[in-house]
């Protein structure tokens, strides 16, 4: 009798026990779980629209071919010395200017590296401290708890870019025509210097013929850029892809500013024994 | 007065027993049942989240894979030109030759340049001007103040070979 009666406390007691030490770290962890699973949710619906967000945006691309095709003609994936020279060589005619030299000097690549590096830096910073800052007390636990963040590509690291320095010989006018055709011209460029100055007088004894007195002498640096292609690899959360569509203001802009386009170099080289020869 | 138990032994034996003992073992097998079914839910519940997390992560590695390719290749790389584009074209939003439009508007009759160079990097203006006058060398700055927000007198201000007033001028536009 005594036995029974003490049944129900001791169960309750029993109960209790396997509770505390069994039931509540087991629930623990299941609520943990719901949370990464909730998290996992979250991870693969934002994968979901950025792959979405790819399609998207190569429709949008294939609607507007016009504004990718000016695009990728004013800010090249190759170099090209040829294009620049033959741009420099036809506006100074245009203009009515006397070519007298080019000079090119590539930009150091050191200072691209450099530049590389710290643009990689804070993009790893930015990274680190969205994902702390998304993370919760449980994101500790797994690094499938960490939501994706979108980086950047750095391009401005990756652009390419060469020095022209153009000497040339005209009046005032000409020399202020030939700047404006070649900052509105269809190719990606920055201007370092203007330089117009007087010709200098002529020295007694010197052969070379009196020019007029209102020519000048310009020498002008255009930095000419171009940006190589990069693949992406696989998985990567680019800013470029945190959208559904593009925003074409730049190209807008772009049209307004590019508004001298000329024509490429065609060439027909015909074969000859002696190079040294024509 | 003293107590006395008149109930002979068989009628204590055949009176109904208190319930308390068959509803205690009662209770106690339906908590340690709840207990029991507690542990086992979770049990399965646990065992359902993780298949669960499972699937959503292999899901999500699949997924990746479609985040590469010629189309992101191509998006990638358009963003990029884009971006790289429109940060030029605010840094270059000036033309090289707004200085010179300005200098053109405030140039003062006794005065006329000779060397011009401007320094897009740095935003600066060198100027050398050749004035019939030191005064007209001074109002030629006074002039260019109006359009410049500095304009600073570089070196000696001197009487040049062909008698004008040679100045240099360090212009921030």
């Amino acid at each position: 009798m005594k036995v029974k009666l003490l049944l129900f406390p001791l169960s309750i007691v029993i109960a209790l026990a396997l509770g505390i030490f069994w039931i509540q770290p087991m629930a623990s962890e299941a609520l943990m779980l719901r949370a990464r699973v909730n998290t996992a949710q979250e991870k693969l619906d934002k994968i979901s629209q950025v792959v979405s967000n790819i399609d998207r945006l190569d429709r949008n691309l294939d609607e507007n071919s016009g504004n990718e095709a000016l695009v990728r003609n004013y800010l090249p994936e190759k170099g090209s010395d040829d294009r620049i020279l033959d741009e420099v060589n036809f506006l100074a005619g245009d203009s009515g200017l006397l070519l007298l030299a080019t000079g090119m000097d590539r930009v150091s690549s050191e200072a691209a590296i450099a530049a590389q590096a710290a643009s990689e830096a804070a993009a790893d910073k930015a990274e680190l401290d969205s994902a702390s800052a998304s993370r919760g007390l449980i994101a500790s636990e797994s690094s499938a708890l960490t939501l994706p963040v979108f980086v950047s590509s750095s391009p401005m690291s990756r652009t390419r870019s060469v020095d022209v320095s153009i000497s040339v010989f005209g009046k005032y006018e000409q020399i202020r025509d030939f700047a404006d055709r070649i900052y509105h011209a269809n190719h990606f460029q920055r201007f370092l210097s203007v330089d117009i100055k007087k010709k200098e007088a002529k020295k007694e004894g010197d052969a070379a013929p009196e020019t007029a007195p209102d020519v000048l002498e310009g020498n002008i640096v255009v930095r000419f850029s171009f940006l190589p292609t990069a693949h992406v690899s696989e998985g990567s959360f680019l800013v470029a892809f945190d959208r559904s569509s593009f925003d074409f203001g730049s190209v807008q802009d772009l049209r307004a500013r590019a508004t001298r386009d000329v024509s490429p170099l065609i060439v027909a080289p015909t074969p000859r024994p002696n190079p040294f020869l024509r | 007065m003293s107590q006395i138990n008149l109930l002979s032994g068989s009628e204590a034996a055949n009176r109904p027993q208190p319930k308390g003992g068959s509803s205690s073992i009662f209770l106690s097998l339906s908590l340690l049942l709840v207990v029991f079914g507690a542990y086992f839910g979770l049990l399965f519940y646990k065992e359902m989240l993780q298949k669960s997390f499972d699937a959503k992560e292999a899901e999500s590695v699949e997924m990746k894979k479609r985040i590469s390719g010629e189309k992101a290749d191509r998006v990638s790389d358009f963003f990029d030109r884009i971006t790289v584009i429109d940060a030029n074209l605010k840094v270059t939003a000036e033309s090289p030759n707004a200085p010179l439009a300005e200098i053109e508007q405030k140039m003062v009759p006794t005065a006329n340049i000779s060397s011009y160079k401007y320094d897009a990097e740095e935003g600066l203006v060198q100027t050398v001007i050749a004035a019939d006058s030191f005064r007209a060398v001074a109002e030629q700055i006074v002039a260019f103040k109006e359009a410049f927000s500095s304009v600073m007198v570089e070196g000696d201000t001197r009487v040049g070979v062909d008698g004008k007033i040679v100045a240099t001028l360090l212009i921030i536009p």
